[in-house]
């Protein structure tokens, strides 16, 4: 393959900077960029926030409520397939039940084109961002990239505790070991391409529903 | 724009007149980067302290280019850490190589692209397709570019100078929808076409809004969702940058992040910020199986080594496009470049060479309305100023201009000239219809050619001041 090495390539790049290197200190102190306080009520922040971002909000008091709020979408949407993610959350035994119950049909997540087929995919938030409503989702082992994604409504459930304040407090638990994938999701799929006309629902899905737990 | 292509184009003045005249153009250009502008003020006082994390942000940035060789040997080790290969490229030949070499090893046959302003500078689609493979871009406005064989005329929406109507035309020809000019079902008929081409993609293209050198990362952000898709379903991802996107960790990313979708089209956060860490892991779900970083030269070291370093800690967020009073009026096409607006003026000429855009650096009118919008404090006038003198020092100014400023340097020099210059000029002011002159003879004609020529005082400083003393 073409290309110059590393070391000719970064060996320019040294020559380039040349003797210019004290222009600017690594900073040291962030302060400024914080825009949420960790004393202040980050929940309503969060919940004003995802209303915002367009996504609906639906808060339950606990683990129990969850398949009610679920059944609720379902009925709203007209879902008759569904896709889990199998990371674990509050009360996912008992809502995959419910949802079979109902008469939801739950695929199979690990079949490849599950994502694109199912009418709605339910994953959990790793952590949820109180300054802009993001919720942020890992994939890995138990959980599709495109699970939240080829789906026309995602749901995705936000146990309470797992909400921090800001966008400094989600960067600063991250370090060398990354997963493939994460990713914060802020709304739904959405383009304003034509004329600035907003639509939503352009690839990914129309419909984001946040289920608040606790 | 190839050297060929290019040397056929005509100048500034020419593109920036028919750009004018071109009907609607400036209206759609005017209220669509209002609206962004708008979303941009009304989004910044969010962030508490929005000067200063500008400032921060600058500072991050900086300091990430002195040091830039050895973060980008940390980001490469980390990539490879994750499984991820990193490739070199110093010019557009090599990474259009390395990308294409990838392609025929895995003898793909068809690639969605996300949207990347670097594969534009690279003419990558281009190469891919003379190579027989199908390119498709899946970012709506780059889609529609496409299939109308356009440019995209703003960095951050592209089809910005197309109407509705006219979208629905194209449509209407290459996908057979029928003509509607409901967004609703523009959109959803790309989503059709896009999503059968998502699912059977063999591989995927993006470029990276920044570079995490401590986590060995990736980070696009996208509003539609197709850079998950391109970077997610095919079994081979490569992701295009420009050596500049780098940031040290992860709070600096977020810094950056908070302020990029602010400044661009007044979002709080793009609705995806995908972090992407090498190839799926063993057990994955889903994911690449490969997953390339190429990182591109192409002048940016040069421009490491000059007095306009600090244009590379430009994030690409169109802030200053939107803010623009010239970008407004005649839109992207005019400046026949890939970065159009006040920062393309300067990194045009500084990437592509001054032959070819000399003009560039000239078509501002120093306003500084670029300035105030950047959230990362690039001083666009002052570098504008400095491209200017030094294009002057490598004789690439007209001789018409040097020599007015010759004239010009002479009489400012001359306490008499300067007087007699004065004198001259309130005779003049005699035929000024409402305190401006309009049309001047030559040579001052260039100068009323585009702006008018606001009269003297009546009365001038020196003697005020000499009244003042007496007094």
């Amino acid at each position: 393959m073409s290309g110059v090495s590393q070391e000719e390539f970064i060996r320019t790049v040294r020559e380039a900077i040349g003797t210019r290197r004290d222009v600017a200190e690594r900073p040291a102190d962030y302060g400024v960029a914080r825009v949420v306080s960790p004393d202040g009520p980050i929940v309503e922040k969060f919940c004003e926030m995802v209303l915002d971002a367009r996504m609906q909000l639906h808060r339950v008091g606990g683990p129990a409520d969850v398949p009610a709020a679920v059944l609720a979408i379902m009925k709203q949407h007209g879902v008759r397939s569904a896709i889990v993610s199998e990371e674990a959350f509050p009360g996912r035994e008992a809502l995959r039940a419910a949802m079979e119950a109902a008469g939801c049909e739950l695929l199979d997540l690990r079949a490849p084109d599950a994502p694109f087929e199912a009418d709605l995919g339910i994953t959990a938030a790793r952590l949820a961002i109180a300054e802009t409503g993001s919720i942020v989702v890992r994939s890995g082992p138990d959980v599709r990239r495109i699970g939240s994604l080829a789906v026309p409504v995602h749901v995705s459930i936000v146990p309470r505790e797992r909400i921090v304040p800001d966008l400094m407090d989600w960067a600063a638990a991250l370090g060398p070991d990354m997963p493939s994938n994460e990713v914060l999701i802020t709304g739904p799929s959405k383009t304003s391409d034509i004329e600035m006309k907003l639509v939503v629902g352009v690839h990914g899905p129309r419909h984001v529903h946040v289920v608040l737990v606790g | 724009m190839s050297d060929a292509r290019a040397a056929t184009v005509p100048d500034f003045r020419t593109r920036a007149a028919r750009a004018i005249a071109e009907p609607g153009l400036s209206q759609a250009v005017t209220s669509a980067t209002l609206r962004q502008y708008e979303g941009r003020k009304r989004m910044l006082p969010e962030l508490g302290h929005p000067l200063e994390i500008r400032d921060l942000a600058a500072r991050i940035k900086d300091h990430t280019l002195a040091h830039l060789d050895r973060y980008l040997a940390i980001f490469a080790e980390n990539v490879r850490r994750h499984g991820g290969q990193v490739h070199f490229a110093q010019t557009p030949d090599q990474a259009v190589e390395i990308i294409g070499g990838i392609a025929r090893r895995h003898q793909v046959r068809r690639i969605v692209k996300a949207k990347s302003m670097t594969s534009e500078e690279i003419h990558l689609t281009e190469h891919l397709e003379a190579d027989g493979i199908e390119v498709v871009e899946t970012d709506l406005g780059e889609f529609i570019v496409q299939i109308d064989h356009d440019r995209p005329s703003h960095i951050v929406t592209p089809v910005i100078h197309k109407t509705t109507g006219q979208i629905a035309r194209l449509f209407e020809r290459v996908l057979g929808t029928p003509y509607t000019e409901d967004p609703e079902v523009l959109t959803a008929a790309a989503r059709r076409h896009l999503r059968e081409k998502f699912r059977t993609a063999d591989m995927g293209i993006c470029g990276c809004n920044f570079a995490v050198a401590e986590t060995g990362t990736v980070c696009i952000v996208t509003n539609e969702g197709n850079g998950r898709y391109c970077t997610s379903r095919p079994k081979v991802v490569v992701a295009l940058m420009g050596m500049e996107k780098m940031v040290p960790s992860m709070p600096d990313l977020a810094v950056m992040l908070k302020l990029l979708a602010k400044s661009s089209t007044g979002q709080r956060l793009t609705v995806y910020t995908n972090l992407m860490s090498g190839p799926r892991r063993p057990g994955d779900l889903d994911g690449p199986e490969e997953f390339h970083v190429v990182i591109l030269d192409r002048g940016r070291s040069r421009i490491l080594a000059s007095e306009f370093r600090e244009t590379l800690r430009c994030i690409r967020c169109g802030a200053c496009l939107n803010a623009c009073p010239v970008y407004r009026t005649i839109g992207g096409h005019a400046y026949n470049s890939v970065y159009p607006g006040p920062i393309g003026k300067l990194i045009t000429p500084l990437l592509a060479g001054y032959d070819e855009y000399k003009d560039l650096p000239n078509a501002s009118s120093l306003c500084g309305a670029c300035f105030e919008a950047c959230p990362v404090r690039i001083d666009i006038p002052m570098l504008l100023i400095r491209m200017r003198d030094d294009l002057r020092r490598q004789g690439k100014m007209h001789w018409f201009q040097r020599l007015a400023f010759r004239i010009w340097r002479w009489m400012m020099l001359s306490h008499r000239l300067y007087a007699l210059g004065g004198g001259a000029g309130r005779l003049w002011d005699w035929v000024a219809p409402g305190g401006w002159h309009r049309r001047a003879p030559f040579p001052f004609s260039a100068w009323t050619r585009h702006r008018d020529l606001p009269v003297m005082a009546r009365r001038p400083f020196r003697k005020m001041w000499k009244d003042l003393e007496n007094s």
